[in-house]
């Protein structure tokens, strides 16, 4: 099934014919059978799907953490199968920024430095004026000489989501954000994803199995054995809980 | 529980041979020491065995007194040969003098140098009574003639009827080859170049008039031994004689040997006990880190009903099997070692007797209890540790509760810091070196109690630049090692041992070299100096003769050091020209007259005399190796330095040669004439000098710089043997660094995700790597300063006045961070390649 981008629209990543696939024969496990994809840039997009259904594995091939069996990926228009470990290693740190689920954050270093890690990796200042707005947006100037071991689970969360606004990433992915937050938190990381999206023009993916946190996105996409099998735009909670539901028909 | 004990050693094979290399290389030097030793004890028995195999008894002087080089002992008169003779159940007896010498090859240099001794001995004509066997050519018939074992044969190389030229104390005299003899089956005895001479001859070379060092006894064999010698004593009685067996002299010369070649033993065994303790703190270290990673299994095994007792019986069950292995490894790696020693010491030319190595049952139970208690004890802690995690721990993700509190710890470091500083100034006030022993282990176990509440801040200051220097890569490498103090101290400590001894050695070096060349500066006068090449016996009072005769020479100043017993005491005796030493070496104010010492007169130094109560004109009874003689304190002498030229005792040498049985000198001084240059002076000398191989000519530079050569020399021996414990402690870093990684593979996951390169996840872990090895040498430095201080302090009236701390230890600083990089290299790369996605996924 392909996807059409609203005209006008740049697409800031995507997949062509993306195939992962593990094992061989009888044991073959094919993660990804022939997924062709494109984020749009400045777009909140969710990717959903019941457990085993590859959207981990296609948000890590997009991303630069793994690499695809057969097909291409492409990060702005970098095709990201052609560069080395140490170019997509720069890359990533320029182009990408990373929300994960848990451990976001590397524990020796403080706030402050766990966001501009990426910029500091990199050799750069960055932008100081933005990163200084970044963390206002999220609310922890008065946080950024804590430890992560200091800081709530809610508050590591938002370290993570200042780290991935921090360097101007062309694109950002989130893994279950809010999967380990209790609701409250949850819905606050999902609001600043939201107003990166609405305010800063920010591009965003993330993997989610949470009805709630897909309806904050502008567009679902719902993956079943490694294809894409729907899509949803302007998604509501009730609507994106009604597609999930007819998965285990 | 033995099953899964045995699994977990499976599991981590790389890790079991790292840590059984560790316990291996501590168990080896202790083995080794014990080997080596049981076999030199062997092979000089053996020797021995052979050298009074065809004697029954010998008869020798009354002992006068202990010397460090055995027991001295008055000669033998030569008419006691006759009386032993008519003693019945005697079949013969002939008289025997043995001296040291240098064998010179064709082309006049010594045969055999930088080992293997020569010496001369009486050709004994008894039938059956020597160890020496004729093999080729006859016995020496004239006074001109020698007979020269087979090795020395092929070394020279000389044949039947070469000439043959030796140095004696009698100088230089040649002979011709008459036959050449074997010792026993063997080529040499011991590697030792025996010259035998006729009696005639042999009695002249050594002065003896007549007299004998022992005379050896042949029975009939009517009678034993023992009762051959009671008969020949009680013949002899009102004679100051001893009649012995042969069998238990051979036993006292080999106890003798042994105990000088203890020194071997003793090093070894100093070697291997710092290995012991290098791995010590590795095994803790490791199986500390490996029980908080196996933190959930433990609790699961806790939660599924195994007791406490169990799963420590399990950590240490795991840590015997490691050091059983280890201490079957450390036996194997001791006889390589013994077999290393012996191959060096025929390389030096002392070839030890052919004797396999002697391996006792009893050998390698030490070894096993040293490897099995040291391992076990190391794992006991962290055992205990592994004990105490509760099975809620299986559940969530839990710490291990804090083992002990900072007072305590602070509490037991000063302790042993209190224990350390008592045993360290009663060991040096003492002379106590076992004492100093035990107080730098202490001052060892001292740091590795408080290193950890120190560590994170120390990590962080060493590791300060790094931000500046390699930006994020050098806070993240240091904020790492600062991490888990605990970790990171007792990882480091492992290295401090090492840097400890170096830097302690480093400075003691220093000094050494730093007062021999402030006592030349200061305290010797004279232009040149005429020294052996290398420790030898000393060289034919001739080479003062002829040394004066060069033009420009105003005086030549023999002198020795010698041993006699005074007041009940051995002690250490300067003899010289007292008339020329005050014009060669300072000896301060100098009360009475140096020039009147002759044959019967003693100086001494001031202090000594004082604290004796003696003073000018005061009788002292002297034993020397030919008796005992009363001397008369005839001057005094006060030298403002404590240095040990000076000695406590001068006597001039015309007493020395009178009282010694083998004059030789040992130093030369030569002062110039006035107007006279070195430059004129030196060829004459040169020429002296070259007459005799084992001699070098040295001016004051070059006096200062072979002194301080030989120290070196010394430096770098113990340093190679140091070079093993600190490799144990590079396997110890390694060993923390993999761990940690391990334990940190999720964050290092992270961070190659949001942008961190290989290189960097490389060059991060190797700063790591790099902070901790610095940590290791500022640790080791600082005790190793303070060991330094306070033994070079303590040595100072021994001759080592000026303390020196060298720009060396700088360098151990920078070695330490060189190897702490060095072990980091595997671990880094290893880093380096963990698959990112796994390690963002992983526990």
């Amino acid at each position: 099934m392909s996807t059409l981008a609203p005209t006008g629209s740049l697409v800031a990543a995507g997949a062509v014919d993306a195939y992962k696939i593990y094992g061989s024969g009888e044991n073959e496990v094919r993660a990804l059978d022939g997924v062709s994809v494109e984020f749009m840039a400045g777009r909140f997009t969710a990717v959903m799907g019941p457990s085993g259904s590859g959207k981990s594995t296609l948000m890590h091939c997009v991303a630069g953490l793994d690499r695809l069996s057969r097909g291409r990926v492409f990060i702005g228009d970098v095709d990201l199968s052609t560069l080395n470990d140490k170019k997509l290693t720069q890359l990533r740190r320029s182009k990408i920024g990373f929300i994960f689920q848990a451990f976001n954050l590397v524990p020796t270093l403080t706030a402050l430095e766990n966001i501009t890690l990426p910029m500091a990796l990199a050799g750069t200042k960055g932008d100081q004026e933005w990163v200084d707005r970044v963390i206002d947006t999220v609310g922890l100037r008065n946080r950024l000489t804590h430890r992560p071991a200091e800081l709530s689970g809610g508050q590591q969360q938002r370290v993570a989501v200042a780290r991935a606004l921090a360097s101007r990433p062309a694109i950002i992915f989130a893994d279950e954000p809010t999967g380990n937050l209790d609701s409250r938190s949850g819905t606050e990381i999902l609001s600043f994803m939201r107003r990166a999206v609405d305010e800063f023009g920010q591009t965003i993916v993330m993997v989610t199995h949470d009805h709630l946190a897909a309806s904050y996105s502008d567009r679902v996409l719902f993956l079943g054995d490694g294809r894409i099998v729907d899509e949803m735009h302007e998604p509501t909670a009730q609507s994106v809980l009604d597609r999930m539901r007819r998965f285990g028909e | 529980m033995f099953t899964l004990a045995l699994r977990n050693l499976w599991a981590r094979k790389l890790r079991v041979l790292l840590l059984v290399a560790t316990i291996a290389s501590g168990v080896g030097f202790i083995v080794g020491s014990l080997v080596f030793g049981e076999t030199i004890t062997k092979s000089f028995d053996d020797l021995f065995s052979t050298a009074y195999r065809n004697t029954d008894v010998v008869v020798r002087g009354a002992p006068l007194y202990e010397s460090d080089f055995g027991t001295v002992r008055d000669r033998v008169p030569g008419d006691v040969v006759d009386e032993v003779t008519r003693v019945p159940g005697v079949a013969g007896a002939a008289g025997l003098v043995q001296f040291s010498l240098t064998v010179l090859d064709r082309t006049g240099q010594p045969v055999g140098t930088g080992g293997a001794p020569s010496f001369g001995q009486t050709w004994i004509a008894l039938d059956r009574a020597s160890p020496y066997r004729l093999v080729a050519g006859a016995a020496p018939a004239r006074d001109d003639e020698v007979v020269i074992d087979r090795k020395l044969a092929a070394d020279g190389p000389f044949a039947l009827g070469d000439a043959i030229t030796v140095l004696s104390s009698s100088g230089r005299s040649s002979y011709s080859v008459a036959g050449v003899v074997t010792f026993g089956e063997q080529d040499s005895a011991g590697g030792a170049n025996s010259v035998l001479f006729t009696p005639a001859t042999a009695q002249r070379l050594t002065k003896a008039g007549g007299a004998w060092d022992e005379i050896i006894v042949v029975s009939t064999g009517e009678v034993s031994d023992e009762q051959l010698a009671g008969r020949i004593e009680q013949a002899l009685s009102g004679r100051p004689i001893q009649a012995v067996t042969a069998a238990a002299v051979a036993k006292e010369n080999t106890d003798a040997l042994a105990d000088a070649l203890s020194f071997i033993d003793i090093l070894l065994l100093v070697f291997g006990a710092i290995s012991v303790i290098v791995a010590t703190f590795v095994i803790v270290n490791t199986f500390a880190i490996l029980v908080s990673q196996r933190l959930r299994e433990l609790a699961l095994l806790r939660a599924l009903g195994a007791s406490a007792e169990q799963v420590r019986r399990s950590v240490l069950l795991e840590a015997t099997a490691i050091g059983i292995l280890g201490s079957l490894a450390g036996v194997g790696f001791g006889l390589v070692l013994a077999l290393g020693i012996k191959a060096l010491f025929a390389a030096f030319g002392a070839d030890l007797p052919a004797t396999g190595l002697v391996l006792t049952p009893a050998m390698v139970v030490v070894g096993f209890v040293v490897g099995i208690v040291s391992t076990v004890g190391a794992a006991y802690l962290p055992a205990r540790k592994a004990s105490r995690v509760p099975p809620i721990a299986a559940l969530r993700d839990a710490a291990l509760p804090p083992a002990r509190t900072t007072v305590a710890r602070i509490a037991a470091g000063a302790a042993l810091a209190v224990i350390a500083g008592a045993a360290l100034a009663s060991g040096l006030a003492g002379g106590e070196i076992a004492l100093v022993g035990v107080a730098s282990l202490a001052a060892i176990v001292a740091m590795a109690t408080l290193a950890p509440l120190f560590a994170r801040a120390l990590a962080r200051l060493l590791g300060a630049p790094l931000t500046r220097l390699r930006g994020i890569t050098g806070t993240l490498a240091r904020e790492n090692a600062s991490r888990s103090p605990r970790r990171t101290a007792s990882t480091a400590m492992a290295l401090a041992v090492g840097a400890m001894l170096v830097s302690f050695l480093l400075v003691l070096s220093a000094s050494i070299t730093a007062s021999v060349g402030a006592l030349v500066d200061r305290d010797i006068t004279a232009d040149f100096t005429i020294d052996q090449k290398t420790f030898g016996p000393g060289f034919p009072t001739s080479v003062a003769a002829e040394a004066r005769a060069v033009t420009g020479v105003a005086t030549v100043t023999p002198y020795r050091q010698t041993q006699a017993l005074i007041g009940g005491r051995v002690v250490r005796i300067v003899a010289t020209d007292a008339a020329t030493f005050p014009q060669v070496v300072r000896l301060g104010t100098i009360t009475g007259d140096l020039r009147s010492l002759g044959t019967d007169g003693l100086a001494v130094r001031a202090d000594t005399a004082a604290t004796k109560g003696w003073s000018l004109g005061t009788p002292v009874e002297v034993t020397s190796a030919t008796g005992t003689t009363t001397l008369t304190v005839r001057a005094l002498y006060a030298p403002k330095n404590l240095a040990d030229i000076t000695g406590d005792y001068l006597v001039d040498l015309a007493y020395a040669d009178q009282a010694s049985n083998d004059p030789l000198d040992f130093l030369l001084f030569v002062r110039l004439a006035d107007g006279a240059t070195e430059a004129q002076v030196r060829p004459g000398l040169e020429a002296v000098v070259r007459q005799t191989p084992t001699l070098v000519l040295q001016n004051r530079e070059e006096f200062k710089d072979s002194r301080a050569q030989r120290i070196n020399q010394i430096l770098v021996l113990f340093n190679a043997l140091l070079a093993l414990a600190i490799l144990i402690a590079g396997l110890g870093i390694a060993n923390t660094l993999s761990l940690s990684i391990h334990e940190r593979r999720r964050e290092l996951g992270l961070l190659r995700a949001v942008g961190q390169t290989k290189a960097q996840t490389r060059s991060m872990v190797r700063w790591e790597g790099a902070i901790i090895g610095i940590l290791g040498a500022v640790l080791g430095v600082a005790l190793g300063l303070v060991f330094g201080i306070a033994v070079v302090n303590a040595l100072g009236d021994q001759g080592i006045s000026e303390l020196a701390i060298p720009a060396s230890l700088v360098v151990v600083l920078v070695l330490g961070a060189l190897f702490g990089v060095a072990a980091s290299w595997r671990p880094a790369r290893r880093a380096a390649r963990l698959d990112i996605l796994q390690a963002i996924g992983s526990e």
